[in-house]
Parts: structure tokens; sequence; C-alpha cells
């Protein structure tokens, strides 16, 4: 952290999601005309050299969470070339991007009226907007939520990295779109915690363990969706009759693809006679 | 007859990922660290 640093932090901390594209953007424009960057990848070098087991907080080889307000995030991200992607997605959350070390190409798309969020519509489409262009480096580059889809798609150098800000306070989910068919196949979510929810009922079908039931069952009830569903497959995994009865409880689900992924199932198994 | 013991109930027809990374899947970063983490807690 830098006076630059501390300065932008200090003037963006109490703002709302809502003041992103007008407050906290002129900040953000502020800060990139100082050399907060190049002050803080010199001290971090310095610490590196001198003390053997540093490691930034919230950092890995592909991103480094410079700073963290209870509503933004400021983040270096590395792009790679070699992996440029078949999928293009959309955020529920605002975010502006800024190449720092080239020039880079990106697409950009619209996405149509994506609510409810939690359910994919795969009848929809999004719009070309922009093809193959040119973002200059230094230059920033501003992402609606549940609107601007941007797709890099590469840059002179095998890998680029970008300067990204965004909100953060959003818990929601955005969908991800096929590159070339340009229809949605699934939902990404920005809250970690129901994705290692769904991971770790998972593990517990997997490991198939009886103990794992009554805990098990309690996730029926999750608000998330893909736990609850995730919670039903474990359940079957371990116990047939549990399963069945855990089919029962989201019969009558709130959300349609439970509904309907329990309609297939019972379907399947009268079809097997398992009953 | 197929065994009961070996039914399994498919995955969600729109499945949900989750967003390892700053940025997600669009700009071609899957952050493997934060997944392992994901499946690890």
């Amino acid at each position: 952290m830098n006076s630059y640093l501390n300065h932008f932090q200090n003037a963006i901390k109490d703002l709302k999601d809502e003041q992103f594209l007008t407050h906290a953007l002129t900040h953000f424009n502020a800060l990139l005309q100082t050399p907060f960057l190049i002050e803080l990848v010199n001290t971090y070098l310095k610490k590196l050299s001198t003390e053997t087991h540093f490691y930034p907080t919230r950092s890995s080889i592909n991103y480094w969470h410079i700073l963290n307000t209870d509503a933004f995030t400021l983040t270096l991200v590395r792009l790679e070339k070699a992996t440029a992607s078949k999928f293009v997605n959309a955020y529920p959350y605002d975010k502006v991007i800024v190449p720092l070390t080239e020039n880079i190409q990106y697409s950009h798309y619209k996405q149509p009226y994506p609510f409810p969020v939690n359910i994919l519509d795969k009848t929809k489409k999004i719009i070309p907007f922009a093809i193959d262009k040119t973002l200059s480096k230094n230059t920033s580059y501003v992402i609606k939520k549940h609107e601007d889809i941007f797709s890099y798609k590469g840059g002179k150098s095998d890998e680029a990295m970008l300067l990204s800000f965004s909100c953060r306070k959003s818990h929601s989910y955005g969908w991800e779109y096929d590159a070339n068919t340009l229809h949605p196949v699934r939902l990404v979510t920005n809250v970690l915690q129901s994705a290692r929810l769904e991971h770790t009922c998972k593990l517990l079908g997997e490991l198939g363990n009886k103990s794992s039931l009554p805990n098990l069952f309690e996730f029926l009830e999750n608000p998330y969706h893909n736990v609850r569903w995730e919670a039903a497959r474990a359940i079957m995994n371990i116990d047939f009759d549990k399963g069945l009865e855990a089919l029962l409880i989201l019969k009558e689900d709130t959300h349609p693809d439970i509904k309907q992924s329990v309609d297939n199932a019972l379907k399947q198994i009268s079809a097997l006679n398992l009953i | 007859m197929q065994s009961k013991h070996k039914f399994r109930l498919d995955e969600l027809s729109a499945p949900v990922s989750p967003q390892v990374s700053a940025e997600s899947s669009s700009m071609s970063i899957v952050d493997l660290t934060t997944l392992l983490l994901g499946l690890v807690l």
C-alpha cells in the first residue's frame, strides 16, 4: 500500500455499488494518473527479495488483489493468449478494465434481459456489438453488469496484464455463453460459499457413508438451488430409498430446473422398475 | 433391472460454476489454486 492507494481507498470506502460508474470511476481514473502501481510493484519486489516466505494475500499466478474494500476490488490480472476462450461471460456487477502492458484485441456483446438471473434461459442469445476491436494500452473500458459482455481475444505478446476494478458486494449470477452459438450454457456464481457447499455435498456423496445423511438432508433447504440439488444427488448416491425421499421433498421446489430434474428422475426410476 | 444402488441423479440442465478468479472464463482464466481451495475447503 502506498499514499496513492491510501488516498484512493479513503475516497471510495463509503461509496455504494450504484455509485460505481460515477464517483468510483472518477477516483479510479484519477488513480491511473499516478505512479501507484510502479511504486507498489517496486515495494513488493524488495519484500520478495528480503523475505523468503513473503506472499501477497489474495493472489495467485493469474491474479493479485491489490485492494479490497467492502464494496470494491482492484486486481492485477494476467491473461494468456494461448487460452483464448470458447465461452464469454456476463457479470452481476459493474467492472472497468485497463490493459497495462500492450494493446489487446476484444469483442463486445450485449446481453438480452437475463432475469430472473438464477434461471438460465437457453433460448436467449447475445447480440454482437463490437467484434474484433482493439483496446489501447492504458485505456479504461467499462463493462456494465447484466448488459455488457467483454471477450478477450489476445494481444501481440503471449500474455498481457490488465488492471480490473469492480464492485464486489453483488451476490448473484452471471450467465456464460458459448462464443460460437451465442446461447447461454451455464450459470456462474460469485458466491464462493455456494460453490464450496456444492462440492462438499458431492464429496460426501462419493464417500458414500450413511452417517452423512442427516447433514445432507439439511442442505435440501439451502437458499442456493445448486446446493439443494447436489445434496439430493449425494443422498441418492449413498442410499436409494433416502434419495427417493429427497426427491419427494424437492418435487415442488421453487427452481424450475430442480422441478424438471426431479420429474425426469422419477420417470427414469419408474421406467427402470426400481420402485 | 438396474440395481437401486447404481442409480444416479443427473446434473442440472444449467450447471452452476464458481467464479474462480478476478475475471471469469470469458477472459480465459481458471485459477486452479482457488478452485482447489474451493474443492478442499
